[in-house]
């Protein structure tokens, strides 16, 4: 097994005196893809935002590389976000979207506009550079938020159910760039979704929350063939892992 | 973007320096006169006073009579103005009792009608005097009769041509409701107003409504301003100005100087030429209704002989309480 | 840490806005509500006019706003529905009667309908315009546009979808509307309805040139103002004109799910049908005509010798005008107009950011104490003024005017701003912490520039309507400050209509010079 990137030591939440998360505590492997799997309220965006620091928890730590980073400021965790809505800067152009943070820092200024062009190459974005997102399909606006997200070198990307607001021919697309730009980048995914079948067709190893709780975590095979309780059990019925059989096929 | 701000902002400091240019072009020692009398003689005013001061920079603001009181006692003796000409006495009777107006003790009353320069503390500038102002030619057009008494005008005929200014807010207005409740006491007066009503086509918040109305032919008959008919009848109307047997309802304005302000030379020389010489060429030319005791003047177009109505003593209480009974 | 400097600093801010506007809202306020004593409502509840008065008010303005609200809307159809050409053109027309004070909209309506008015004897009308009529006309012309713009911007961000579904179903065009239109337009209509009541309700412009006998609660408390200084009653009546937008306000408070914008959405085919076209031709061509007739009218008075007795050409009412200093007068108005529009949007946009983006319990203090500027009729705001701040530094400058404006208009740019920042990606603040730009690039860069757009519309209205209002500016403004529009009062006082004429010409010119920069800018993006 690879490295321990990302270490959650009892991170509990409330809002409201309402429990978000309870005690969770897990590891993130070194270039690993790791899905995040429960219904809507079960606790995983909050878990998100703790983690790249939009959010602070009550209590816990987070360690990245063996280093606390539980305190430190977002933009210094070196962690990238994908939203679902795409957020990019309606007003500036693809290009602009891209290699706007690195521009407007003394140290990254240089070279800037290589290093965005190239990536956007990269994602098949460069005919569309100088447009602007509303200009684009969903797909093509998610695809530059991820573009504009690995300008900056992230060696974590978190993704919060970035496909939902997708048609079906269009996730499954880009589902697959998804899986070939995390084995060239090699970048570590911590990947949000309730969508079983999403989950299982992209991740390493899946975590499965329910009501603030971490229910288990483990490979995909291993939820499917001993599930930790019946709630589990309840996401991979025969059904489903006909699905799950075919997709992999079709990514690999 | 950028542009956007830069050009806004050089916007900006042009429009400001150009404000502070024109406030530092006035160098002249300013002088501030607050009036409500009609431009007709504002326009005569400011011709001789420029001339009769060259080295003052004189300011004269119109504003409506109410405004003109409003803005003085809510300003008390902070505000700019400096005089005070051509307000109705019972306002100047207000600001008289809150202190707000100098003594004029030292100026001259005596050639002036005891009964029309009853303060030491302002001194009358006209005797303006109302009319039955008539488009004889309107009325002709709808084969109507000329109205010849205030009984007249409740006749339905009339209905939608006559227009008068409200009470409320035009002392002209007022001393029409003033002369009928002195002739008819106040109940009467009141309950002929509330018939004439039917026939009203609107209670004009200034005095100038009526006349104004009866010059665009949107009124035939309008309870106005003698001094405003002749000059309508000047301008190319044709108006008739009828007194009816009550006789001229009229109101005194006067003028006079705010608290403390009487100490600067400047104020004092313009109001001594404005209170003397002024009011006095003012009455020989364009309102020679009477005020001094060697009699009324000769204006052409202006009816003399003038009746007046009995207009009795009202305190501004008395006023107060009349008008709360008014319902337009 | 970022985010807890963030925080403190949110705090500090929202709490100097809120002491700000707390100072230039709030305490006139409290000072003209606690000059109501139990004489003064009693002198006003036992008047003879009042109940009278009330009843006019109420149903001239309920009329009006339903008048009002069909032309808007049809209007709004026919625009944004329909793919007929001139558009631009009609845009621009349909702005015109925002440009110039109501008081002027009544003349003109005078001019065109009076009883010696120019249709009048053309078509020889025998009825009268006085009274309801004029008021409910009046006060159509110069609300329609407001509605229109507010009802066009709510069509505009509509999902077809919905539409689309019920078509296949074979859902009959009624039904969608009744189903459909209407439940989404419902909230916001709401707001338009009180926003357009309220308007009509505190007007007195043109009721008191029109309304002839027909006396509304707004000219009894100019009466009872200006006429009688009876501040007292002033106050009582103000405090009852606040009605309408305190209610607006308290529904607002209940109506808290504004529900986020879904991104996606599906925009509205514009009719090619022959026959919606023609009937929106039609209608906006008729609508125009009602515009363009009376301020033409208007307009073409100033250059006639002496209307209606004789009505040669002549410029002579531009030199009247510029003897009584008109042009020091002009140049007041463009300094405080330039002033307010600077001030007052950098004000609502830093205010809506605080209220819009960085939501907290004092965020909707904020939001609230700034939709309750809406309520305060300008004549009550330019009383409470003189009242509060006679004797402070302020006043007697130009600067209280420029105050007093801000206030008096702040609530309409303010919600646009609002509006536009709410509708941006919520999760953008998220992006901007994640990549390291600091929040004030976040605000000049991404905010800003996005709402562009509606940042021009807020300043030109800040503009246009610090050119043109008469109410609130004159109780403050001196022989030093005044802005050019008292001129027209003065010029109607003193039936000088010609000059009048000249002076709302003139206030219609740079505005529709003001308008055509801003379009220009807007574009060129």
């Amino acid at each position: 097994m690879a490295d321990i990137k990302l270490s959650i030591k009892n991170l509990c939440k409330t809002y409201d005196k309402l429990p978000a998360l309870n005690d969770v505590s897990f590891d993130v492997y070194d270039g690993e893809f790791l899905s995040i799997l429960g219904p809507s309220g079960c606790g995983k965006t909050t878990l998100l935002r703790i983690l790249i620091g939009l959010l602070h928890a009550d209590s816990g730590q987070i360690l990245k590389d063996g280093e606390d980073i539980t305190n430190i400021d977002a933009a210094k965790r070196g962690m990238g976000i994908v939203f679902q809505n795409y957020a990019l800067f309606e007003n500036m152009s693809v290009l602009k979207n891209v290699e706007y943070a690195l521009k407007i820092k003394k140290d990254t200024k240089d070279g800037a506009r290589e290093k965005a062009l190239a990536i956007l190459e990269r994602l098949g974005l460069l005919e569309h550079k100088d447009k602007k997102p509303g200009e684009l399909s969903g797909g093509q606006q998610q695809r530059v938020a991820i573009a504009r997200t690995l300008v900056l070198n992230p060696d974590i990307i978190l993704f919060d159910e970035p496909m939902s607001a997708l048609d079906v021919a269009t996730r499954l697309m880009l589902r697959d760039e998804l899986k070939k730009i995390q084995k060239e980048f090699g970048t570590t995914c911590i990947y949000i979704t309730h969508d079983q079948e999403e989950a299982f067709a992209l991740s390493d190893r899946i975590m499965v929350m329910d009501k603030s709780c971490l229910i288990q975590i483990d490979t995909p095979e291993n939820i499917i063939d001993s599930p930790a309780n019946d709630y589990v059990k309840s996401f991979v019925n025969e059904n489903l892992r006909k699905k799950i059989d075919s997709l992999i096929k079709y990514v690999r | 973007m950028k542009k956007l701000i830069k050009l806004a902002a050089i916007a900006l400091c042009i429009c400001l320096v150009a404000g502070i240019f024109a406030g530092c072009g006035e160098k002249k020692e300013k002088v501030v006169i607050f009036t409500s009398a009609e431009d007709f003689r504002i326009e005569h005013l400011r011709e001789r006073i420029d001339k009769k001061f060259p080295d003052y920079n004189i300011v004269i603001e119109y504003m409506s009579t109410g405004n003109h009181a409003a803005k003085l006692l809510s300003e008390g003796k902070n505000t700019e103005c400096d005089i005070t000409y051509d307000l109705e006495y019972p306002y100047l009777q207000k600001l008289e009792s809150k202190g707000l107006l100098a003594d004029l003790s030292e100026f001259d009353r005596s050639p002036f009608l005891e009964s029309v320069a009853p303060s030491n503390f302002y001194m009358p500038d006209v005797r303006n005097g109302g009319a039955v102002i008539i488009d004889e030619a309107a009325l002709k057009d709808k084969g109507l009769a000329v109205p010849t008494s205030y009984e007249d005008l409740l006749k339905p005929e009339y209905k939608g041509l006559i227009c008068m200014p409200n009470p409320k807010s035009s002392g002209t207005g007022f001393m029409f409701l003033q002369s009928l409740s002195e002739a008819r006491g106040e109940e009467k007066a009141l309950e002929y107003f509330d018939k004439l009503s039917e026939n009203v086509m609107e209670f004009s918040s200034s005095g100038s409504g009526p006349i104004n109305k009866l010059i665009q032919k949107e009124a035939a008959i309008g309870l106005g301003m003698t001094s405003q008919a002749v000059n309508a009848n000047k301008n190319g109307s044709n108006l008739k100005i009828a007194f009816f047997p009550e006789g001229s309802p009229y109101s005194m304005y006067g003028q006079g100087v705010i608290a403390g302000k009487l100490e600067r030379k400047a104020v004092k020389e313009v109001f001594t030429y404005l209170s003397g010489e002024y009011t006095k060429i003012n009455n020989q030319e364009l309102f020679p209704e009477q005020l001094y005791k060697d009699g009324p003047a000769k204006v052409e177009g202006y009816p003399s002989d003038i009746n007046y109505a009995e207009m009795g003593t009202l305190t501004p209480e008395a006023k107060d309480q009349l008008l709360t009974k008014w319902k337009h | 840490m970022h985010s807890i400097k963030h925080k403190g600093l949110d705090l500090a801010s929202k709490l100097i806005f809120i002491s700000i506007f707390a100072v230039f809202i709030l305490l006139p306020l409290i000072t003209m509500l606690s000059h109501i004593d139990s004489a003064g409502i009693k002198a006003v509840f036992s008047s003879a006019q009042f109940v009278p008065s009330v009843v006019h008010s109420l149903l001239t303005a309920l009329v009006a706003t339903v008048i009002t609200l069909i032309i808007s809307f049809t209007l709004a159809v026919c625009i944004s529905r329909t793919n007929i050409k001139l558009k631009g053109l009609f845009g621009i027309i349909f702005t015109l009667p925002m440009l110039i004070p109501s008081i002027s909209h009544g003349m003109g309506l005078l001019i065109v309908l009076g009883n010696n008015g120019i249709l009048t004897r053309l078509l020889n009308l025998n009825t009268s315009i006085y009274g309801f009529t004029g008021i409910v006309a009046g006060s159509v012309m110069y609300a329609f546009p407001v509605a229109f713009i507010m009802i066009s911007d709510i069509l505009k961000y509509q999902d077809y979808s919905p539409y689309e579904a019920a078509k296949i179903l074979g859902i009959g065009p009624l039904m969608r509307f009744t189903g459909i239109t209407l439940p989404y337009l419902r909230k916001p209509l709401i707001s338009i309805v009180f926003a357009v009541f309220t308007m009509i309700i505190t007007d007195y412009g043109v009721p008191l040139i029109i309304g002839g006998k027909y006396k509304t609660l707004s000219v009894l408390m100019y009466e009872e103002v200006i006429g009688r200084l009876e501040f007292k009653s002033g106050a009582v009546i103000g405090a009852l004109l606040l009605i309408p937008a305190v209610v607006a306000f308290l529904l607002d408070l209940t109506n808290k799910d504004k529900g986020n914008m879904t991104f996606v959405i599906k925009p509205f085919e514009q009719s090619n049908k022959p026959l919606s076209k023609t009937l929106a031709y039609i209608f906006c061509f008729i609508l125009s005509l009602a515009v363009v007739v009376p301020i033409f009218c208007f307009a073409a008075l100033g250059f006639a010798k002496r209307y209606p007795i004789d009505l040669t050409l002549t410029i002579k009412n531009i030199e009247k005008a510029l003897s009584m200093d008109a042009g020091t007068y002009l140049l007041n108005s463009l300094i405080i107009s330039v002033a307010v529009a600077l001030i007052g949007t950098a004000v609502c946009f830093l205010s809506a950011y605080l209220t819009a983006r960085a939501k907290t319990k004092l965020s909707r203090v904020l939001h609230l104490i700034l939709i309750t500027a809406a309520a305060i009729p300008g004549m009550v705001l330019g009383l409470s003024y003189a009242m509060s701040f006679s004797g402070s530094a302020m006043y007697n400058t130009i600067a209280i005017l420029i105050v007093v404006n801000i206030v008096h208009f702040v609530a309409s740019p303010y919600m646009m701003i609002y509006n536009s920042l709410s509708k941006i990606n919520e999760n953008l603040e998220d992006v901007g912490k994640t990549m390291g730009i600091g929040r004030v690039r976040m605000i000049k860069d991404v905010f800003l520039a996005q709402s562009m757009p509606t940042v021009c519309e807020m300043a030109s209205y800040f503009f246009v309507n610090s050119m043109m209002t008469i109410s609130a500016v004159s109780f403050l403004s001196t022989t030093s400050t005044k802005p050019i529009a008292l001129m027209i009062n003065q010029f109607e006082a003193n039936m000088q209509l010609e000059c009048a004429a000249i002076v709302s010409l003139a206030i219609l010119i740079v505005n529709i010079i003001i308008k055509a920069v801003f379009r220009l800018i807007t574009r060129r993006k």
